[in-house]
């Protein structure tokens, strides 16, 4: 893959408008034509249609259907940390995607409001949201929301990666799913302590590993073992 | 050409002469419409065709040549759909009350203002016809030069009673405007009339084929009737890629005008890319009217220029 910032440099010097409305929908897990119009008549007025679709058509895309396209990961986090820069322009494109994406799964909504968050710098928003994740893996049949958390804790902004609640988040999901690492890095102080009272209950033996290398767990005992 | 008779017909018709009950029944078999009373089309045991396949579909005549009633039916749809009620229980009657799964995407804001979308389209699909006020300055002129006047002139008007042929690019290009085209479809059913508008798919350019059905059955385009408008949901291959099969160069494009112009068929096209977009060679040969919330009336009878002077 190309580096994503000259993909990006690239893209803006042959459609300016068209670069400033990738930024805008950054924040957005999946971008439908619904949030390319939406972003583009609120914030890039401007614009005609054509920015729609060359956004849409563009190389900053990883994968696109008829309903909706993603960005590249890597595009995604820089346009990302540069709307972060602006709030007052942040806050507008959250508003307009919160907006837009008010029919869409829950998780998904959750997802890009946490980013919206971290991007803002209230991690303890980002801490609260996570939470509410953490409590509902502690419930039955929430197979499906471990594995939304497995992809969804790597998209987030960095911030919210390295706070408690996501590695709590990426313990339970990950012992759910008996599964490998879901975030890398560092982990946060007490997270030992913190995930040890909020393992599922479910789970009968489970060994839990953190590491700097990760999380993982595999289904052999009960002990939480910090590396 | 003479105008085909529309239901607008009967009923102004009716209006005006304000006929007992009997004579509404002779006039409207007159005009070629059958009422309540006459053969009755209830529920066929096979499915019948879209309203668009039924309009692309040739006259039927007998074996002499002769054109049999159903060719000047133009609207016996619409009687037949009030005077069938007890025979079409089943598919109805199946899912009566139940409400369709609800469209997961988010809701599209439309790229024509919806206040205006209406007059913007029958502004693009108006032609003239002979349908106004009796012209006395052309009467005169004729009366004064001793011709005979076989015909009253009129006034010409912009009217939609001819429909109009909506062709829509499935290319890939047209990706991100699939529901604008549907948005699009669905005025023109309003506007038009669903009776009176033909919609058919094509992806590249209509010359390579086109339908109303799969993409499989697509067959050779065929022109509409003289007259009829032909309006294109398309961006005229604005986006390509080497890696899409599916779009028309300007030579094609240039070549399906020609056709169109051959058969006497007005051409409009809606495209989604502002006029810096627009291919060069098309700019003077195609009405393109810019697909866009900016799009006013007066923009599209710009583009338009005037309405086609289909009668004489």
């Amino acid at each position: 893959m190309n580096d994503p910032a000259l993909v990006l440099d690239e893209f803006r010097a042959s459609n300016p408008a068209a670069g400033r409305l990738a930024q805008l929908v950054s924040l957005a897990v999946r971008v439908e034509p619904a949030l390319l119009r939406r972003m583009r008549q609120v914030l890039v007025p401007g614009a005609d249609a054509g920015a729609e679709a060359d956004v849409w058509f563009s190389e900053l895309v990883e994968a696109r259907s008829a309903a909706y396209m993603l960005l590249q990961p890597g595009v995604a986090n820089l346009l990302r940390s540069e709307l972060a820069k602006d709030w007052p322009l942040l806050d507008r494109a959250w508003g307009v995607t919160h907006e837009v994406h008010a029919t869409v799964a829950p998780a998904i909504q959750l997802e890009e409001e946490i980013t919206w968050l971290a991007l803002k710098g209230d991690l303890g928003g980002v801490e609260r949201r996570l939470e509410t994740v953490v409590a509902a893996l502690r419930e039955p049949g929430r197979t499906g929301l471990a594995i939304w958390a497995a992809s969804a804790l790597p998209r987030l902004p960095e911030t919210a990666q390295k706070s408690t609640a996501a590695w709590m988040l990426a313990l339970n999901a990950t012992a759910l799913l008996d599964s490998g690492a879901i975030l890398s890095g560092d982990p946060p102080s007490g997270l030992v302590e913190a995930a040890t009272s909020t393992l599922p209950t479910n789970l009968g033996s489970t060994t839990v590993t953190a590491s700097t290398r990760g999380v993982s767990s595999s289904a052999s005992s009960t002990n939480v073992v910090l590396k | 050409m003479s105008d085909p008779i529309s239901l607008g017909d009967l009923v102004a018709a009716l209006h005006r002469l304000q006929p007992s009950p009997e004579a509404e029944a002779t006039i409207a078999r007159l005009l070629g419409f059958r009422t309540a009373g006459a053969k009755q089309p209830t529920t066929s045991a096979r499915p019948q065709p879209a309203a668009s396949e039924q309009r692309a579909t040739a006259p039927q005549t007998t074996e002499t040549g002769v054109e049999t009633e159903e060719q000047f039916l133009p609207s016996a749809d619409a009687f037949e759909l009030t005077s069938s009620e007890s025979g079409t229980q089943g598919s109805v009657r199946l899912l009566s009350g139940v409400q369709p799964l609800e469209r997961p995407s988010p809701h599209l804001e439309p790229l024509f203002r919806p206040r205006w979308t209406r007059h913007l389209i029958s502004g693009a699909l108006s032609t003239n016809g002979n349908t106004g006020s009796i012209d006395f300055g052309r009467l005169c002129e004729a009366v004064a030069r001793l011709q005979p006047v076989v015909r009253l002139p009129r006034r010409l008007l912009p009217t939609l009673k001819r429909g109009v042929q909506v062709l829509v690019d499935q290319g890939e290009g047209m990706q991100p405007f699939i529901q604008d085209q549907e948005q699009i479809l669905h005025w023109i059913a309003r506007v038009v009339g669903k009776d009176k508008a033909t919609i058919m798919g094509f992806a590249g350019s209509p010359l390579r084929g086109a339908g109303a059905s799969l993409r499989r059955e697509w067959r050779e385009y065929r022109t509409p009737p003289a007259n009829t408008p032909v309006l294109l949901l398309s961006d005229l291959g604005i986006h390509r890629s080497s890696r899409w099969s599916e779009w028309a160069d300007e030579a094609e494009w240039l070549e399906f005008v020609k056709i169109l112009s051959r058969s006497g068929n007005p051409l409009a096209v809606l495209v989604p890319y502002g006029p810096d977009r627009w291919p060069t060679a098309l700019r003077t040969a195609i009405k393109i009217i810019p697909w866009d919330e900016r799009t006013t009336i007066s923009r599209v009878r710009s583009a338009i220029g005037h309405t086609i002077e289909a009668e004489k």
